[in-house]
């Protein structure tokens, strides 16, 4: 595979180079590179590769780098999830102080699709911007529990604090609005205290909807990135007795070695995988024999959806957030328009 | 978005994320302000922009280098503990910089949805590997 080489960000033993993009009107003679959006059209793919229930893997290509971290940026601090934000402790004699546990709530995913909420403004708390859970749990000694036994579980009723035991209240429409997925945490075992014989818990949670840059709690994801797609251009040929030491420079399934010539060769689907160690440019015999870059504008996005958002929608909703930002300056730009002439501006 | 809430009545400015609204019920800056020292025809000028950061900053940055007309464009977040970008905007010919911000702010926004609907696309073709990941 060919690639512009204006499209390679250089890897070289000690430094990387040509990492800055130059795609800007006047950088290069007689040519435009001004803002096309058919050109973009047609220069953008976007290729999914893997999806499970909870993690994605696509390939954005022919984008800068400022719009495919803007996206990564987002899904991490700005789309919404709903989550517990308050605790009212009525009862809490776990060894678990009331901060630590009411931290430790507040970081249970739960299953409730952000968008059937609002943003709840101010104080007060409607049956369209909070939920309310309650957690209700104590601890007793089991009577038929085995002599010697050492293993809470047969020791004791209710020995441990988990996300399975938060119980719903509806209030309000919430009752119809919630009916086909009531409300609760997306992994009921996830402990939250662990109690003996006489201790008990009993709160009251309120959850709302909010953003991770708040607190990275409401962080819908549990990782967002992207590399950039490894390139390997062998420039000469490599001598069959140290065509497997080749191969060992680099990750495994990245380099293919004929098993009747000894012929090296890139592995174009396998290549997405090397780490780029550049271990080869340690060995003086590859000296010169081969090149390494990375593809500037051809982004590997991988994402882990740790909430309600199926992961494919997540890509979805930060193009949606973005608009929304774009939206919203465009507006108050255009607000300038009707008085340019600022009283702060004085100038002669 | 937010037609029936009741406690946002008072807050006159609809420009703001709501969740601003509960750290501050005081008047919030708005959203977009020319600083001071902007030639008049604004052939040249910074913009403040209240609530924004890297996210937008950079994109938009990009998108105003993609024109012809523009000089020279820049942005920073002048401090961590301040909520807003300042964009330096500087245009050849006296042309107006606002203009070319709000044509950025246009094409940044075909730009988005055009990557939507590629990804829509792509994800609707369904030509990709399914697999089941326990938590």
């Amino acid at each position: 595979m060919s690639i512009d080489p204006r499209r390679l960000v250089g890897i070289k033993a000690e430094r990387v180079t040509d990492v800055s993009s130059r795609d800007f009107p006047g950088y290069y003679p007689d040519e435009d590179n001004s803002w096309n959006l058919d050109a973009f059209k047609e220069n953008l793919t976007v290729k999914i590769y893997r999806v499970s229930n909870r993690s994605i893997d696509f390939d954005l290509v022919g984008v800068d780098a400022s719009i495919a971290n803007a996206f990564r940026r987002i899904m991490i601090a700005e789309v919404p999830t709903v989550t517990i934000e308050s605790v009212y402790v009525y009862n809490n004699t776990s060894v678990v102080v009331d901060e630590v546990l009411s931290q430790r709530i507040g970081l249970i995913p739960l299953n409730v699709d952000p968008a059937m909420m609002e943003m709840r403004v101010g104080d007060e708390a409607t049956d369209r911007n909070t939920l309310v859970f309650t957690l209700t749990l104590g601890c007793t000694r089991r009577k038929d529990a085995p002599k010697d036994s050492t293993d809470p579980a047969q020791l004791y009723e209710n020995h441990e604090l988990l996300s399975r035991h938060l119980l719903w209240e509806p209030a309000g429409e919430q009752e119809a609005v919630f009916a086909a997925k009531p409300p609760g945490p997306l992994n009921p075992d996830i402990v939250l205290a662990k109690l003996r014989p006489g201790q008990q818990i009993e709160m009251t949670l309120h959850a709302i909807k909010g953003v991770g840059k708040d607190h990275a709690k409401f962080s819908p994801v549990a990782t967002a990135s992207y590399r950039l797609l490894p390139h390997i251009n062998i420039k000469k040929t490599i001598p069959p007795h140290l065509a497997e030491k080749f191969q060992n420079c680099f990750s495994p399934g990245v380099i293919r070695v004929d098993p009747r010539t000894k012929a090296v060769s890139v592995d174009e689907q396998g290549v997405r995988n090397d780490t780029v160690s550049r271990e080869v440019l340690r060995h003086p015999e590859f000296e010169g024999s081969v090149e390494l870059g990375r593809v500037r504008d051809h982004f590997l996005f991988n994402i882990e959806s740790e909430s309600a958002y199926p992961p494919q929608r997540l890509l979805l909703e930060a193009i949606s957030v973005m608009r929304d930002k774009i939206a919203n300056i465009k507006r108050a730009a255009e607000a300038l328009l009707d008085r340019p002439a600022d009283e702060d501006v004085t100038m002669g | 978005m937010m037609s029936h809430d009741v406690a946002g009545e008072e807050q006159k400015s609809t420009t703001q994320p709501p969740h601003l609204l509960i750290m501050s019920t005081a008047n919030l800056p708005q959203k977009v302000t020319i600083m001071k020292g902007a030639a008049p025809d604004l052939s040249a000028a910074t913009y403040q922009i209240f609530d924004e950061s890297h996210t937008i900053g950079n994109p938009l940055r990009w998108m105003l280098m993609k024109n012809p007309k523009v000089e020279f464009c820049g942005y920073s977040v002048p401090h961590p503990s301040e909520n807003l970008i300042q964009v330096r905007i500087q245009m050849y010919d006296n042309l107006s910089s606002l203009t070319a911000l709000i044509e950025a702010l246009s094409n940044l926004d075909s730009l988005f949805s055009t990557i939507e609907t590629k990804y829509v696309d792509d994800l609707n073709g369904g030509d990709y590997e399914r697999w089941e990941e326990k938590s």
